[in-house]
């Protein structure tokens, strides 16, 4: 197991992960931007928007304010984008001690984290109450999101990617036995990910982009881009942990190519229909007023994550699962 | 043309300034980025902060209490950047041509598209926002000339 060949091959697979997730995120950005259009009933940018976008912040003037605590301000976006392309070889199963989903749980919160310092590091007071909101958006989602991580953990006795997907290959997608911790994880999505019922943290409308409000060019772009991974980390994790297909372990991909194609291709598949079903909800909703989410949140997807938590131990403790 | 200044061309972000308008122009810009003309299919996006913008559109005369405001907000925007008067009042301060209180846009930004009108049909301001499109890829184009300029 140990060949130079075979580390060489996870080395290639990790990096094409993280090109995939590179080419993905400006594309999965437009088909929220299109699926938008289409519900105002309009023609909507073309495919390639949101790449164009993006070359041009990096051509684009590097301003860094005179308010702005200078290291701050240059430090975190390039950190936070460090974190974010981190993701993609987390999530996939390449290596085996790296999938693990405290260690996903803790990137993904870093990013959020790291966009809030940097709201903080811009040093406007429109960024800095953007920055209060995104972090009282932490305190509502966090819960409910590791409470549905520790109901995976006790349905399966494992935290490694690796052994959840060799455990739904043998019992079947976890999707059916976590029905409402499914629901919890995909209402955490959306306040996760900035979208709209709950995009309190960037309201464009009343904080002017909030914690992105300073920034510019490059900056800007690396801010975007990780804001993007994550959402796309978010849609991959979704796939991966909850909706593996039955069948599919680990050793019969690792000897099988065919079957490793096809289970990459459902995931990718998955992670899609995920991305435009939440696209399509941010589209559909305006924005809460943000002394309403904390409700939502701690009561309804609490509730919902909690319940599943219960049910599960109980039949842990049968002996039926 | 590379993919530099193509990426210029179809990626507008507006950041959209009220310089003391009376609000028609206003009405007539958010009735050009509704669905019946749709600009976004052209890479027009409304930002919220003048740091992501590349477009500045103003409408209205601009008066004294308002010109320094402007000046900044221009200052604040990254280069390449295009200014967009709006109206009549922003391309020659209109019925307040030689009122005390009015300063004029041009006199305080420089202006690089005109729009006239009291206010502008939508179909203008989408005319005016394809001739800025150009504008910024020729000036984005001018700024990759002197950045390899200054390389060498």
């Amino acid at each position: 197991m140990t060949s130079p060949l075979l580390a060489l091959a996870k080395i290639g697979a990790a990096v094409l992960a993280v090109l995939f997730a590179g080419l993905m995120c400006p594309y999965i950005g437009w088909l929220r931007r299109k699926i938008r259009a289409k519900v105002h009933g309009r023609v909507g940018p073309p495919w390639w928007q949101e790449y164009a976008d993006l070359v041009k912040l990096l051509y684009k003037e590097d301003l860094i304010p005179a308010t702005a605590s200078r290291g701050w301000f240059t430090l975190m976006p390039a950190l936070c984008f460090a974190v974010a392309i981190s993701l993609p070889v987390l999530i996939f199963p390449i290596f085996y001690s790296l999938s693990d989903l405290i260690l996903i749980a803790y990137s993904l919160l870093m990013v959020s984290v790291l966009l809030i310092l940097a709201g903080y590091a811009s040093n406007n007071p429109y960024s800095i109450v953007g920055a209060r909101r995104a972090l009282l958006a932490v305190l509502m989602y966090e819960l409910p999101f590791v409470i549905v991580l520790i109901t995976i953990f006790i349905l399966t006795g494992t935290t490694n990617i690796f052994k959840i997907i060799t455990w739904q290959a043998l019992h079947g997608p976890i999707i059916m036995y976590l029905p409402l911790s499914a629901a919890a994880y995909v209402m955490c999505v959306p306040i996760k990910a900035i979208l709209n019922p709950f995009s309190i943290a960037t309201a464009e409308t009343e904080l002017m982009e909030g914690v992105l409000l300073e920034y510019s060019g490059k900056r800007l772009a690396l801010l975007e881009f990780a804001h993007k991974m994550e959402f796309y980390a978010l849609a991959l994790l979704f796939a991966i942990v909850f909706t593996n297909l039955p069948g599919f372990t680990i050793s019969t991909m690792a000897t099988n190519s065919y079957m490793a194609a096809i289970w990459v291709l459902w995931v990718i598949f998955i992670a899609f229909i995920f991305s435009i079903v939440v696209s399509f909800v941010d589209a559909l909703t305006a924005r809460l007023q943000p002394y309403k989410a904390p409700k939502i949140y701690w009561i309804i997807t609490t509730i919902l994550s909690v319940v599943n938590l219960i049910v599960i131990c109980m039949l842990k403790i049968a002996g039926i699962v | 043309m590379g993919l530099r200044e193509r990426s210029f061309r179809r990626s507008l972000w507006l950041y959209h300034f009220n310089a003391t308008s009376c609000n028609a122009c206003e009405i007539e810009i958010l009735a050009a980025i509704c669905p019946r003309y749709d600009p976004e299919r052209l890479g027009v996006k409304l930002v919220g902060s003048p740091r992501h913008a590349d477009i500045l559109l103003v409408a209205g005369p601009c008066n004294r209490y308002v010109a320094p405001i402007l000046k900044k907000i221009y200052e604040q925007m990254p280069e390449p950047k295009i200014v967009v008067a709006v109206g009549t009042c922003a391309c020659g301060k209109g019925v307040w041509y030689d009122s005390y209180a009015i300063v004029g846009v041009d006199e305080v930004i420089p202006v690089d598209v005109y729009i006239p009108g009291c206010p502008p049909r939508p179909y203008l301001i989408a005319a005016g926002l394809a001739e800025a499109a150009k504008l910024l890829e020729a000036k984005a184009a001018k700024m990759a000339e002197l950045e390899k300029k200054g390389k060498r």
